[in-house]
């Protein structure tokens, strides 16, 4: 019973979500943001970030795949199932009627009218999405450069966002590597407080990789120095 | 063999298209405009603004509109989205497998701190490319922008009441 249960509601969040997708895909960022991460609390807002990234790496509509891999998440293939066929039901139906019946949907003045007012409220529910997006992501400083730089180069140069996933898959690993020889060439005292001082520069550049990588050396003594940063992450995710 | 040729037509299209749905439409335009002469140009151009003005990934939109009409079936219209998105289901369940297996990988972790960045610039893309005449046609516009970011920032209101309540504000001073 209770299992049917949570298949209905992960059916009935995507379903939602799917009718109040308006104008693509990215539209759907806020409201799984708002339904899955904050209301449901399925998946932390960080691995929310990473699952955006799978989404566009992968062919095909986002919205249908970052349904799928949320339902993944949730519950294997049964999960997937369900969230897939919530994300994409209330469109087939919807054009199904309109193909159907209500072919002059487009010349209908009251809903031209309502579009009007929703397509600059859609933007800025995007926006919205982005700070909140550029939060979780914990990027500092000067590392803003990055998505700024991306975001000019495929809206404006139309680069293929392809060819920025395969750099930033390499790119990240070039960093890490860069950073863990830097820390190994530096002073002895890495997990000593010393250490964690510098590890605490690096992190103003780039958020949570170090936390990610040496979590466990890590987290033992930066209690006093940066418990603050750490639980900035942890705490956003629990409200 | 219509209906095979059309499931197989929107399979490929969900197989090539990388970053959504907007990448696809100049490839279902190739197939079912200019290789199968199913649609006219100007039948194409309505549908991709029907998908626009209708809720639901843009992808399965046209997908089910062109279905339906290519073969004027319900059951046409259910093979074309299913055919768009099969593959991307496929793939992203395979790499969800390989994610969880492998999400403790160094190599992955690695990666994954090269994409966020990158994924906050692709959105903001997605935001500037719709930042244009179409979407801000007048003063209005700007002023449901700056309220509506408020409203869904500061006020945190829920995306699905901010779209219900601009449609009617909408419909009301336009």
């Amino acid at each position: 019973m209770t299992i049917v249960k949570k298949y209905l509601e992960m059916f009935w969040v995507f379903f939602k979500i799917g009718v109040f997708t308006i104008g693509g895909g990215f539209t759907m960022i806020p409201l799984i943001e708002a339904e899955v991460v904050e209301n449901k609390k399925w998946i932390k807002k960080e691995e929310f970030v990473d699952t955006l990234a799978l989404a566009q790496s992968s062919p095909g509509s986002i919205a249908v795949n970052i349904a799928v891999f949320i339902g993944f998440k949730i519950d294997r293939y049964k999960g997937a199932f369900f969230t897939a066929m919530g994300a994409i039901l209330p469109s087939f139906l919807i054009l199904l009627f309109i193909a159907m019946f209500f072919r002059e949907i487009k010349n209908l003045r009251a809903v031209e009218n309502a579009f009007k007012a929703i397509r600059p409220a859609v933007v800025a529910l995007i926006a919205a999405s982005v700070i909140s997006l550029s939060k979780s992501s914990k990027l500092k400083g000067k590392a803003y450069i990055i998505p700024i730089a991306i975001a000019l180069c495929v809206a404006f140069l139309k680069v293929t966002p392809i060819l920025f996933i395969i750099l930033a898959a390499i790119g990240g690993n070039l960093y890490m590597h860069w950073n863990e020889n830097n820390q190994s060439n530096g002073d002895d005292n890495v997990n000593s407080n010393k250490g964690v001082c510098h590890n605490n520069k690096i992190d103003g550049l780039y958020g949570d990789k170090i936390k990610n990588d040496n979590r466990d050396d890590y987290e033992s003594n930066n209690e006093e120095l940066s418990s603050g940063d750490t639980d900035s992450g942890k705490g956003e995710n629990g409200r | 063999m219509i209906y095979l040729r059309l499931f197989l037509i929107f399979f490929k299209i969900g197989l090539f298209s990388f970053g959504g749905g907007y990448a696809m439409l100049p490839l279902i335009q190739a197939e079912v405009v200019d290789i199968n002469n199913w649609l006219k140009i100007s039948e194409f151009t309505d549908i991709v603004a029907i998908s626009q003005i209708t809720p639901g990934p843009i992808a399965i939109n046209s997908a089910t509109y062109i279905g339906y009409t290519v073969t004027n079936s319900i059951f046409g219209s259910a093979l074309a989205p299913l055919g768009v998105t099969l593959p991307s289901i496929i793939i992203m369940l395979v790499i969800g497998n390989y994610f969880f297996k492998f999400q403790d990988n160094k190599y992955v972790t690695n990666a994954f701190v090269g994409l966020r960045p990158t994924v906050v610039g692709l959105v903001l893309a997605a935001m500037l490319l719709l930042i244009n005449k179409e979407t801000f046609i007048d003063y209005y516009s700007v002023i449901l922008f700056v309220l509506a970011f408020i409203a869904t920032y500061k006020f945190k209101i829920h995306p699905i009441l901010l779209t219900l309540i601009a449609g009617i504000i909408g419909y009301i001073i336009y």
